[in-house]
């Protein structure tokens, strides 16, 4: 049930979860536990729908490479990013989870198989259809890769019922967090503001902070330092490792065979380097889009070929009077950003209009992040040409060396990565393999903003089974306490 | 006649000159075989033109 900002108590017996956010990683994890009959408080910052007053909290500066302006990036109201996300989901690569040859920093402290069991629950709670198995294209170094399409699930509408009348959820919107008090590896409570400014504070065994791989770092930052240093002493990566997904138009395919690829039956198929591929090419994860052209553009696409390769057009051209399928393609791709210890989320000397300091992004592409697409192409380029199933162009940006990458366009894919990751050791990250903050017993992280490398695929199925994991760590703790 | 034992060393150092006349070049062959095998023809020499991505022979 909703409850007014007034009506936030401090009542310590209250609630058994307190969950900061009500994003994809909120929401997932609200509805699991009160349904389980857990008594949850749900605090989300924004309204119930688009507000200016909610969003401008997301204004923030970008420095490095350009990027989508922060404001516009993401959804700051009860749904979060769900309210405008695409709907395509994959998990992780199994081997997303381990160290990379080409950058050890890409290992998680978890295998693929920790998510594993959760991964039909999280499809499920998104509406996503469970895509077919990968399969591998023979002699190219590239497997056949799978998304799930589908209406994007808007998560505040699928639950707007369980919102409206569970009675172990209650539901607190424009209660903006502004500190935690911590006392002996323990938060006492967190505290709200709303734009009113008025304050409440909230006690509860255990508390989530899941607003998103921005704004988890954002806050922590700013309560870090309003606890001064007590909440996360070890804090030396806090806001650290951040990642993004780089996406671009990367270049044309004449396919001269499309059944090899699939692309005889469909408009749209996919394709990701093997293990094997990413070790000898020393690159990280990439997807790659083929999307089928017309038959104006295909013939448009044979006349460039034709001018740089005149040997191969009297091929081509009996092909054409013999009623040969020729298929052009589009090429786009989504690639794994390397986490860097200088790509970071921190804070800005300006403070929004809740007083509290708005992000800056500090963000870079690598060398090995050009590498990655690069060879990546190369690595298509060289099947399809070596086994006469058609010729690749790479784009011009490719083509030439050093790879010098667009400046507009699509740039990347408002998937926002790490900040707080997981790790280990206090050293290398800011919450351990059950996503805890290291320093605190009863706080926890969700979110993407925990992963320790990207992979390609797009992350909301993967935080939403870190999330129902979570569930069940919070159900085993809870029910140590009765 | 009987071979003296000159005539006898020269004529198995011909013969065996002889055979390894016949070996040699076929031995000698032998790794251009395996080195053909491993490089590319001319033709299929891979050049990238304008991005494209192309053999040598697609010119």
């Amino acid at each position: 049930m909703y409850i007014d900002f007034e009506q936030i108590s401090e009542d310590s017996d209250a609630f058994d979860v307190c969950i900061i956010g009500a994003g994809a990683a909120g929401i997932s994890m609200a509805v699991t536990l009160s349904e389980r009959g857990h008594r949850v408080l749900l605090c989300e910052g924004g309204d119930a729908d688009y507000s200016e007053r909610s969003q401008e909290c997301y204004r923030g500066d970008v420095v490095g490479d350009p990027y989508i302006p922060l404001y516009g990036a993401r959804l700051r109201y009860l749904g979060g990013s769900t309210n405008h996300w695409g709907g395509v989901c994959r998990p992780l690569d199994g081997y997303d989870f381990r160290a990379k040859a080409a950058a050890s920093e890409t290992a998680w402290p978890i295998e693929r198989g920790a998510l594993s069991p959760y991964y039909r629950t999280a499809a499920k709670l998104l509406d996503l259809e469970v895509p077919p198995a990968d399969q591998t294209v023979p002699g190219a170094g590239l497997k056949r890769i799978y998304f799930s399409l589908g209406n994007p699930t808007r998560l505040k509408d699928k639950y707007a019922e369980t919102l409206r009348e569970s009675t172990t959820l209650e539901c607190c919107l424009t209660a903006n967090l502004m500190a935690l008090e911590t006392q002996n590896g323990t938060v006492i409570s967190a505290t709200f503001q709303n734009y009113q400014g008025d304050y409440r504070s909230v006690r509860a065994r255990y508390f989530v902070l899941a607003c998103g791989g921005i704004e988890n770092s954002r806050l922590l930052l700013w309560c870090n330092q309003q606890s001064q240093r007590q909440l996360i002493p070890q804090h030396a990566t806090l806001g650290r490792y951040w990642m993004e997904h780089p996406h671009a138009t990367v270049g044309k395919a004449l396919l001269f065979e499309p059944a090899a690829l699939g692309m005889d039956d469909e408009y749209n198929i996919f394709l990701s380097p093997i293990a094997d591929a990413l070790e000898s090419r020393q690159i990280l994860n990439c997807g790659l889009r083929l999307h089928r052209m017309n038959a104006e553009a295909t013939q448009e696409l044979i006349e460039e070929l034709v001018e740089q390769a005149p040997a191969l057009a009297g091929r081509l051209r009996v092909w054409q009077a013999q009623g040969k399928v020729i298929h052009g393609a589009v090429l786009r791709a989504a690639w794994e950003q390397e986490p860097r210890f200088e790509n970071r989320i921190e804070l800005s000397q300006e403070l929004d209009k809740l007083g509290v300091p708005r992000s800056r992004l500090v963000w870079q592409q690598s060398e090995l992040d050009r590498r990655t697409i690069r060879e990546s192409m190369l690595l298509l380029g060289e099947y399809l040409r070596d086994n006469e199933v058609g010729r690749l162009q790479l784009a011009d940006w490719l083509a030439d060396t050093p790879v010098q990458l667009p400046t507009d366009g699509e740039l990347a894919g408002r998937h926002h990565m790490g900040g707080t990751r997981m790790s280990v050791t206090p050293e290398e990250g800011i919450v351990d393999r059950d996503c805890r903050l290291f320093a605190q017993e009863n706080f926890y992280v969700a979110g993407s903003s925990v992963f320790a490398s990207a992979g390609h695929a797009n992350p909301t199925l993967t935080l939403v089974q870190l999330a129902l994991r979570l569930c069940d760590h919070l159900e085993t703790k809870l029910a140590s306490i009765i | 006649m009987s071979m003296d034992p000159t005539r006898r060393g020269l004529l198995r150092a011909a013969t065996l000159a002889g055979i390894g006349a016949m070996v040699l070049p076929g031995t000698a062959l032998l790794p251009v075989v395996q080195a053909s095998a491993t490089q590319r023809s001319p033709a299929s020499a891979p050049v990238m033109v304008k991005g494209w991505l192309l053999k040598a022979g697609d010119r």
